[in-house]
């Protein structure tokens, strides 16, 4: 069965969209940097909240890990670039081990309330340890370290940096969506008993989507860092953050490749754009859009999409 | 919606015990250490003491809110921390204004009488009941004349406050949850953030200060002093009032669910939702109530807060900690129990208003406190304190 799961065609037209953006007159920098970074997370947190079927709502932990790792690891202790990045994406990668070895026995609603609650001691601990993170009144990233002499505060640059980091994420789950890890986390997301019985050992494959989204989130924390240059960690490890990347992702369609992309853009577009017609009351607005997306479309954009072509189909086959 | 009952027999889990008296141990021993080096007096925990009972009557009167709508329809309802925010801002708006014109006035009256004609339905059964509409027209007539010629005394508005938040959770199930019955969970969750999303913004259109005083005429925020062993023991009249208000808010509500016709329906609907409306049970009906006291009791909350520190954060963070703490508190109570949701809150408040004054390096962390608790009892007993084995089955 030949599933609506995208193809290297469609990356590819992802990639000359956003190639070809910044050559148009006036294109504003800041609102597709946001963009192409929230396609990157969502897409992140999909691995783990679509494709395995485990919500989290702590994500925003490992943006801010990215985030600060970029931060303090080039300020502090004097590493370039690169190197604090992949720092950051290593402590995620343990860090998310650690946490799903710890949470991974509790199941449905329950696991969600541990991932709130575990993002949120994060967060105090990012806050009351000031001599390490800056505390309350959050970090500058005053300068960074120019890897292959970019300006990392450069707007086009981050654009750039923003677009390969949401077509990697893209590409990695396009390359096991239809492989044998692809399977595996569905399988495990439809019914973990079965899984088990087929010879899949669930918490190994909860485990590794976990630490996959993990990386690709705080990754996806160190473009956002470069961008924001000024960290607050009440931002950055707040559950708003959090739900902001979950909802992002479950409007779209959750477990396909492009929901979570689709549904970036249909929630930072309309958010910025109420954001100057609104001023004060844009996340109402939002807020009311997703409540009607969610009351008229329950399975995601993508996901109601994949079930019409499926009963077309099915309807079409059935004569 | 098939939930499978499978009988087993009642096995006794020693862990959490043995952990609950291995803390109470510790903190024990930690206060009789500090009494016998004379670092502080008995009168300093008795202060602690008060001001713990005072914090966790609080989270137990939102705990109740989440534990209740879960026990009926097993939905965390997330916007329930934004509830508890309509609730103090909704009674700010009554008291702090000088007297309302006379338009405002009628307004004002209208959505309050509207809110208690709502209730008296639900009480009653058909809006054209005799009860009902007299209790409405006596209601708006009484409401505009209050408002219009004086401001409301804190009393009032927090009654009013209870009433008119009581009517916004019937609204939230009626807009957000009730076209969701039987739709996947996590579409409610989704709608559930959705709402709390516009709650937190329409609050900050309206008031958009960092901090809003909040400060009726009452003599309950003035210091309190009592002597005890040989010193004194400072705290406020609030330390009274908050664990009192909650007795009483915690009593009807007990009697309400253990001695009426609704009350028997909400533990019917709580048990099977079809054999309840197989009964002849209005489960819709039913779902709205447990509503509308969830909504009461955090706008209670909500007030007694705003009393209590003085002051309201801004809309869009003031329900949000104290929302997921309470939740927590429901959780670590056992989510679906009422005197769990009550243990938890006191619990959490002895936790974070208690535990601090032995140990002075976690002060800091006292916000964390609520959330390790809550991963600990997850993970040694799902089912929380007392409640009933609820582990689920996806």
């Amino acid at each position: 069965m030949k599933r609506f799961s995208g193809s290297l065609a469609q990356l590819a037209l992802f990639i000359a969209v956003g190639l070809a953006l910044p050559l148009l007159p006036g294109t504003n920098f800041s609102l597709l940097i946001t963009l192409l970074l929230f396609i990157g997370l969502a897409t992140s947190w999909d691995i783990l909240g679509g494709w395995t079927g485990q919500t989290s709502l702590g994500h925003a932990a490992f943006v801010g890990i990215g985030a600060y790792a970029l931060a303090l690891g080039t300020n502090r202790l004097g590493l370039d670039a690169i190197s604090a990045v992949q720092l950051g994406v290593g402590v995620a990668v343990l860090f998310a081990l650690l946490w799903g070895s710890l949470t991974f026995g509790l199941r449905g609603s329950y696991f969600t309330l541990s991932t709130i609650a575990i993002a949120e001691i994060l967060r105090l601990a990012a806050i009351n340890e000031a001599w390490f993170t800056g505390g309350s009144a959050g970090l500058f990233i005053s300068s960074l370290p120019e890897p292959f002499g970019l300006d990392l505060f450069e707007r086009r640059v981050e654009y750039y940096l923003a677009l390969v980091y949401a077509a990697s994420v893209l590409a990695c789950v396009m390359w096991f969506a239809s492989g044998r890890f692809g399977y595996e986390m569905r399988a495990v997301r439809e019914d973990e008993a079965a899984a088990q019985a087929s010879g899949i050992n669930p918490t190994r494959i909860k485990l590794r989507a976990f630490a996959l989204s993990g990386a690709l989130t705080a990754l996806g924390g160190g473009v956002y860092g470069a961008y924001l240059s000024f960290l607050d960690p009440h931002n950055l490890f707040f559950l708003p953050l959090s739900v902001q990347i979950a909802l992002t992702a479950i409007i779209g369609g959750r477990g396909t490749v492009w929901g979570p992309a689709l549904g970036a853009t249909l929630l930072i577009l309309p958010a910025e754009l109420f954001r100057s017609v609104f001023a004060e009351a844009n996340l109402l607005i939002y807020g009311l859009l997703i409540l009607i997306v969610t009351l008229f479309v329950p399975r995601g954009l993508i996901g109601e999409l994949e079930r019409y072509l499926l009963r077309r189909r099915y309807a079409r086959e059935q004569g | 919606m098939v939930r499978s009952q499978v009988v087993k027999p009642r096995r006794v889990n020693v862990t959490p015990w043995v952990i609950l008296f291995g803390v109470v141990a510790l903190i024990a021993a930690r206060v009789v250490y500090l009494l016998s080096t004379g670092t502080y007096e008995l009168a300093f925990f008795a202060g602690a003491l008060l001001s713990a009972l005072q914090l966790g009557s609080l989270y137990a009167l939102i705990a109740l809110g989440y534990t209740l709508v879960y026990g009926i329809i097993r939905l965390i309802n997330f916007a329930h921390g934004e509830v508890f925010m309509v609730g103090a801002f909704a009674s700010y708006f009554l008291f702090a204004n000088t007297p309302y014109a006379l338009p405002w006035a009628v307004f004002t009256a209208g959505i309050a009488s509207a809110g208690l004609m709502y209730a008296l339905n639900l009480w009653r059964g058909k809006l054209s009941d005799p009860v009902v509409l007299v209790g409405g027209v006596v209601g708006f007539a009484g409401i505009t004349y209050a408002l219009s010629v004086a401001s409301l005394g804190w009393i009032w508005a927090m009654v009013l406050s209870m009433l008119v938040t009581g009517v916004v959770g019937i609204l939230l199930d009626r807009i957000a949850y009730r076209p969701l019955r039987g739709a996947p969970r996590i579409s409610l969750l989704i709608t559930a953030i959705a709402m709390s999303f516009f709650m937190q913004n329409a609050g900050l259109l309206l008031f958009t200060r960092n901090q809003t005083p909040f400060r009726p005429e009452t003599s309950w925020t003035q210091f309190l002093q009592f002597p005890l062993a040989g010193s004194t023991v400072y705290t406020s009249r609030m330390v009274v009032l908050i664990p009192l208000v909650t007795l009483l808010l915690v009593t009807i509500l007990t009697l309400f669910v253990s001695r009426t016709r609704l009350g028997k329906a909400m533990r019917a609907t709580a048990q099977d939702p079809e054999v309840a409306q197989m009964m002849g049970v209005n489960v819709d009906r039913v779902i709205a109530t447990t509503f509308f006291l969830g909504s009461v009791l955090a706008a209670a909350a909500g007030v007694l807060w705003g009393l209590n520190f003085g002051s309201l954060t801004q809309p869009a963070v003031f329900g949000l900690l104290p929302g997921l703490k309470a939740f927590a508190a429901a959780v670590i109570g056992g989510i679906g129990s009422l005197p769990g949701a009550v243990i938890g809150g006191l619990l959490l408040g002895f936790l974070e208003n208690f535990v601090p004054a032995l140990f002075s390096g976690v002060t800091e962390y006292k916000d964390t406190f609520a959330f390790f608790l809550l991963i600990i009892i997850l993970l040694i007993r799902p089912s929380g304190i007392i409640g009933e084995d609820l582990s689920e089955k996806v």
